[in-house]
């Protein structure tokens, strides 16, 4: 298709349009994965049907195929044909729907983001999935699957420019309060990330043990189907070796092995995925935009402007701590935590991932030019901490099974009680890996246990501060400071009131004297 | 920067300027009594659960036959007349130039600090044991959550529209009105009248 043609005249832009016949094969796809995540379990009975029908089996299964095949091909040609869109002056029209049709209408100043994605099948084409984000809810997202690449930039460029228009004011303003003159309009590199960095985000990456838990479950319902794992001769040997010393040992021996299958496939599923997803890792920063590209069979671009940013958040879980490495993220207002709908995708998580601690500093001056977060010390919250968490949390929830297991089984039951001791060092980390700083207009929280989380904002971002107090934190002069942001809320337990009461004054004051945009 | 004087003065009784000595507003008295009507609403579901099981034949609870067995019931139903009364006692609301604030709780105590320029829209709602006393509850909505970051219950309705109308005129919000009780609609038309509460 000639590009040329379509942004040649403005009454080009302003015509019912189609997506390019490409996007028949993006449909296509669309179908399947769906296909495959929500209907292939109802299907199982048929397939084992099939498998079982005897003699004429392959011809059912064969007409099966060809007739899904001639239904996906139907399917994917009248998403095709029904799908149509029209940028008329600043707002953008869609209709689709084969069965029921919807008409969209969305106006450019509510457009939040534009995102480019190029799965490899559109590669040959040029063509883009141009992904467009709007206000509010995360529902209303809306693809335009199978563009050419020149039109989708223009897009994203006339989509921008409106949004520039509409607040050049607090633009301008904003450039002169921090100081810095115009940036140049070519990008600047800010990181590209090689493999051998993304193998090491792969290895820490804390969702890791998220699957391995999966991992470990869908492991223990093998076992219920009696498949037989140790049906290999040298190993079942072995196992009878060991059952005979001692049936212990051959269970501590079959747990600790099973454990190491699990943590290897784990650990080359997760480098492989962080692989594919950050594949060439580009982010560039230009025009107040964060800019990123990356990825192995879909190639996404996606910019991110710097006022749509609500805090940094730096992550360097205890993986993370054995290779050195921090994980960042870019909060952006999202609604990912309402139940019942579905949340931010990891796709559209701004994340920086695998950078060393040199990288830190500088990348949050971006952001917070002048606030020099790492050469402030960290308030540490109050001990009463600890005691409080052992006492009037662990300790009574220990005492329920304690009262049952000691009518049961006697002395023994009060093991359970051992909890409250035995957690108390685990707490007492925890509480030291707490701390908090300001310098007036910006904070600093750090949370965690064994590794642990950054958490960097402006005050003027804060939607609301509440100060909160416990009868015993009343005391001892103590509260607990909740800082909710668009998207995320801070928990700042034990500080001293008085500091609590300066971080909400202060937090108040930005935000009341401040008219920067906060999104 | 924290040195910096900051003016936002109080708008009634405090004249303060740090959130923290805030003297705040009481709800109306007559909240406590829409606090125990639902606690008593609530309750005596269980008491008529309770005592209904000793009129079904053939049903053998010994327990709910001792007369003993309904004291905790008894306390528990009773506790409304102390809690009821300290918790609207507890409950409050101040107001200044560019801020609103909100305080609950007897024993965990949190008071709730909102600045108007971070106000997405305010809702007016009284349910139907609200409607009986005549009180309002006030929403106050920000990009904070999906669900209203701070809520002031028990206004009289002079009190809560001029309370929105301040608020309102502070903040310049768009604000929700498609709310379809009859005290929203009302209140539209009172935004309109007395603009300068």
């Amino acid at each position: 298709m000639n590009t040329a043609e379509l942004l040649d005249t403005q009454e080009g832009a302003d015509k019912w349009q189609r997506l390019a016949p490409a996007a028949i094969i993006h449909f296509a796809v669309q179908f399947v994965v769906v296909f495959v995540k929500q209907v292939i379990q109802g299907l199982l009975p048929i397939i084992a049907i099939v498998f079982t029908a005897g003699e004429n089996r392959w011809l059912i299964i064969s007409l099966i195929a060809i007739g899904s095949a001639a239904l996906l091909l139907i399917a994917a040609v009248l998403s095709y044909l029904k799908f149509r869109f029209r940028l008329s002056g600043d707002t953008f029209l869609i209709q689709k729907g084969v069965f029921k049709r919807k008409r969209l209408s969305l106006g450019y100043n509510r457009i939040q983001n534009v995102s480019f994605a190029q799965p490899i099948y559109f590669r040959p084409f040029n063509l883009i999935v141009l992904g467009i984000e709007s206000a509010g809810s995360s529902s209303k997202e809306v693809n335009l699957s199978g563009i050419p690449r020149a039109l989708a930039e223009e897009i994203r460029a006339t989509v921008f420019k409106s949004h520039a228009a509409a607040k050049s004011g607090t633009e301008a303003a904003d450039t002169a309060m921090t100081g810095e003159t115009a940036l140049p309009a070519e990008e600047q590199t800010i990181i590209s990330q090689p493999i051998s960095e993304l193998v090491r985000y792969g290895l820490s990456n804390s969702g890791i043990w998220v699957y391995a838990g999966l991992l470990g479950a869908a492991a223990s319902q093998l076992q219920q189907a009696e498949i037989d794992f140790i049906s290999f001769p040298f190993i079942e040997n072995l196992f009878v070796e060991l059952k005979a010393y001692s049936n212990f040992v051959a269970f501590i021996v079959t747990v600790f092995s099973a454990a190491i299958v699990i943590f290897t496939v784990v650990i080359f599923l997760s480098v492989t995925g962080s692989i594919i997803v950050n594949y060439k890792y580009h982010l560039t920063w230009g025009n107040r935009r964060f800019h990123r590209t990356r990825g192995l069979f879909e190639r996404q671009e996606m910019s991110l402007p710097e006022n749509k940013v609500q805090s940094l958040v730096i992550n360097q879980g205890w993986p993370a701590r054995l290779v050195d490495r921090f994980h960042l993220q870019l909060k952006q207002v999202g609604f990912g935590n309402i139940p019942g709908q579905p949340g931010q995708g990891n796709a559209n998580k701004f994340l920086v991932p695998s950078v060393t601690e040199d990288f830190l500093q500088g990348f949050s001056n971006i952001l917070y030019p002048d606030f020099q977060w790492s050469d402030l010390k960290l308030n540490p919250i109050d001990k009463s901490f600890t005691k409080k968490a052992v006492l009037w949390i662990i300790l009574p929830i220990s005492i329920l099974p304690t009262i049952g297991l000691t009518i049961g089984v006697g002395f023994l039951g009060l093991l359970p009680l051992l909890a409250a001791p035995l957690s108390a060092p685990i707490i007492m980390r925890v509480r030291s890996q707490y701390g908090y700083a300001t310098d007036g207009r910006h904070g600093v929280f750090r949370s965690g246990f064994i590794g642990h989380k950054l958490t960097v904002f402006s005050f003027y971002k804060v939607q609301t501060v509440a100060v909160m107090q416990t009868p015993g934190q009343r005391r001892r002069g103590l509260a607990t400071l909740e800082i909710k942001m668009a998207g995320s809320t801070t928990e700042i337990p034990y500080m001293p009131l008085t500091d609590a009461n300066r971080w909400r004054d202060s937090i108040l004051y930005e935000i009341e004297s401040s008219d920067k945009s906060w999104m | 920067m924290t040195d910096t004087v900051f003016e936002n003065a109080t708008v009634e009784e405090s004249a303060l300027p740090t959130a923290a000595d805030l003297s705040f507003e009481g709800l109306a008295p007559t909240y406590a009594r829409t606090l125990i009507i639902e606690w008593l609403i609530f309750w005596s579901f269980f008491a008529a659960i309770s005592i209904g099981i000793n009129f079904i034949p053939k049903v053998e609870m010994w327990l709910f036959k001792h007369w003993w067995v309904y004291l905790p019931l008894i306390a528990v139903i009773g506790s409304v007349f102390i809690w009821a009364p300290a918790v609207t006692k507890a409950r409050g609301f101040a107001v200044r130039e560019r801020d609103i604030h909100y305080k609950a709780g007897i024993f965990w105590r949190k008071t709730v600090s909102l600045p108007y320029n971070r106000i997405q829209h305010v809702e007016l709602e009284s349910g139907p044991l609200e409607r009986f006393f005549k009180l309002n509850t006030l929403k106050f909505f920000t990009a904070g959550g999906y669900k209203a970051d701070m809520k002031i219950p028990a206004l009289q309705f002079e009190r809560a529209s001029k309370l929105r109308t301040y608020v309102v005129k502070m903040a310049a919000v768009i604000e929700d009105t498609s709310d379809d009780s009859g005290a929203a609609t009302a209140d539209q038309s009172s935004i309109n009248s007395d603009g300068d509460a």
